[in-house]
């Protein structure tokens, strides 16, 4: 006997950003975000009957289209990616050294865009995404003098003299 | 991922505002100051605000040995102690590690409650606790308490029972070692751990600790079920008893249980106890070989 399989298409979520313009990415991508996920979940949006044209967009007021776009990408990559066990992560040593090669890609970019992209991360609680930013920053300020990281990251230094005389008594000892 | 596709997403980015670095809110930044080394995490206090913020990110602590404690005083507590390197006495120094902050100069229970907020918050992979000094009266307790988060039920001169709850109540933490020398350890709460090793209930790989008081150590054996003396023992487990003579000041009665050893040293004024996993390798065959074993009928 041969049954008629029946094809479904993947259940589609919509988001808007703050420059209005409508993303449609597929339920399971985007389940990665804690605050779209919870948003679905309360709106009970997961409801079958619901047409993907009839369903009211989620706005996202603090992400605008490009960074959306980025932010859509990176979860598509990691729709495999196994649950992630916040209380374990806590407890893990700190590195930066594991960030995946298409993430050291990905986050190749301008600082205006990677700070854009962590903001949205932070808001759309996408831990992983956030961690591999964060990471990259880190990445970005290790070996640099404090000269140098005020140059890279545009920071005035406002110290008075004492403090900064203070700040340079505690740095002595890690000074090359 | 192209680089053009990278490219191109990110051309649209750049149309948008663009958010800097200061810009960033101050638990991003935080969080970033957690994956920098210590050189780094101390340079990159460049600005007032960075400053700030990097005085209030604890330090993670992958590892920490305290290699001495001791009390001199009831009321005074010393701790030297080290960590995975020199960052890490440097963060302490700079008091980035509030965890150990009060510990010096600081009330006994000043000093145990640190010593359980460390346990708490820190994600210890190996601790050597070794404590010495006659005045530390329920040095087994500490050491236990490390295990622990709750002080509620703490309180000073507390008994074995105290100590059960407390190994009870943090079952997925892990010991590797714990070293005690001290004279006012009792059997029962030796026993406790032991089960608890034995049913693994806390992971601890070794336990070693001296018992003062010499009817302790038949006190102890009869909490785990081996009764004896001589040559004549008994036992409702089912355990390999062995003599090791081959040091003459100090024989050994050795336990084998089947996962841990005890070894109980016979000194002139204390009993050693040792107990700690071992595995029945070739290593082990050899030693069984030249020990006297003793015949344990069981009850």
């Amino acid at each position: 006997f041969l049954f008629p399989i029946k094809m479904t298409s993947p259940r589609m979520i919509k988001l808007t950003s703050n420059d209005d313009k409508t993303f449609e990415v597929e339920r399971d991508v985007i389940k990665q975000s804690v605050t779209v996920n919870t948003l679905i979940t309360d709106l009970n949006m997961d409801d079958e009957d619901v047409s993907v044209e009839n369903q009211m967009a989620i706005p996202l007021p603090n992400v605008d289209a490009a960074t959306l776009e980025m932010v859509i990408t990176w979860c598509k990559q990691h729709r495999e990616d196994p649950p992630r066990n916040e209380e374990e992560e806590e407890k893990k040593e700190k590195r930066t050294d594991d960030i995946p090669e298409w993430d050291k890609t990905f986050l190749d970019v301008e600082q205006s865009v990677l700070f854009a992209l962590i903001l949205a991360a932070n808001y759309m609680d996408i831990k992983g995404l956030l961690d591999n930013c964060c990471k990259t920053v880190a990445n970005m300020i290790k070996g640099k003098t404090p000269d140098e990281i005020r140059k890279h990251f545009n920071i005035k230094n406002d110290f008075t003299p004492e403090e900064e005389e203070q700040i340079r008594k505690e740095n002595a000892w890690c000074e090359d | 991922m192209s680089q053009d596709s990278v490219d191109e997403l990110v051309h649209g980015v750049k149309k948008m505002g663009k958010p800097t670095f200061l810009g960033l809110p101050n638990e991003i930044i935080s969080k970033i100051f957690t994956y920098l080394d210590v050189p780094s995490r101390l340079k990159f206090r460049v600005n007032r605000r960075l400053n700030q913020i990097e005085k209030e990110t604890e330090f993670y602590v992958p590892k920490i040995t305290i290699v001495h404690t001791s009390l001199i005083f009831e009321t005074m507590a010393y701790v030297d102690f080290s960590g995975p390197n020199d960052d890490f006495i440097k963060l302490y120094e700079l008091g980035r590690i509030p965890k150990l902050f009060n510990i010096v100069g600081n009330k006994r229970e000043s000093f145990i409650r640190c010593l359980s907020k460390m346990a708490k918050n820190t994600f210890f992979e190996k601790i050597e606790f070794r404590m010495n000094g006659t005045q530390m009266y329920y040095p087994l307790t500490v050491a236990v308490s490390l295990l622990t988060s709750n002080f509620l039920e703490f309180e000073e001169g507390v008994n074995d029972k105290t100590i059960l709850g407390l190994v009870r109540y943090k079952k997925n933490a892990k010991l590797v070692n714990i070293r005690i020398s001290s004279r006012f350890n009792s059997p029962d709460a030796v026993v406790d751990v032991y089960k608890k090793m034995v049913d693994r209930s806390i992971k601890l790989e070794s336990l070693s600790l001296s018992l003062s008081e010499i009817e302790w150590t038949d006190k102890f054996l009869n909490l785990i079920g081996i009764r004896g003396s001589g040559k004549k023992w008994r036992s409702n487990v089912n355990v390999e008893l062995f003599y090791d003579t081959s040091n003459k000041d100090k024989h050994k009665l050795i336990i084998l249980d089947g996962v841990y050893r005890i070894s109980i040293k016979y000194g002139s004024s204390n009993r050693k106890f040792e107990i700690e996993k071992y595995e029945n390798n070739d290593e082990l065959r050899r030693w069984k070989e030249i020990v006297e074993k003793i015949d344990v009928l069981i009850m």
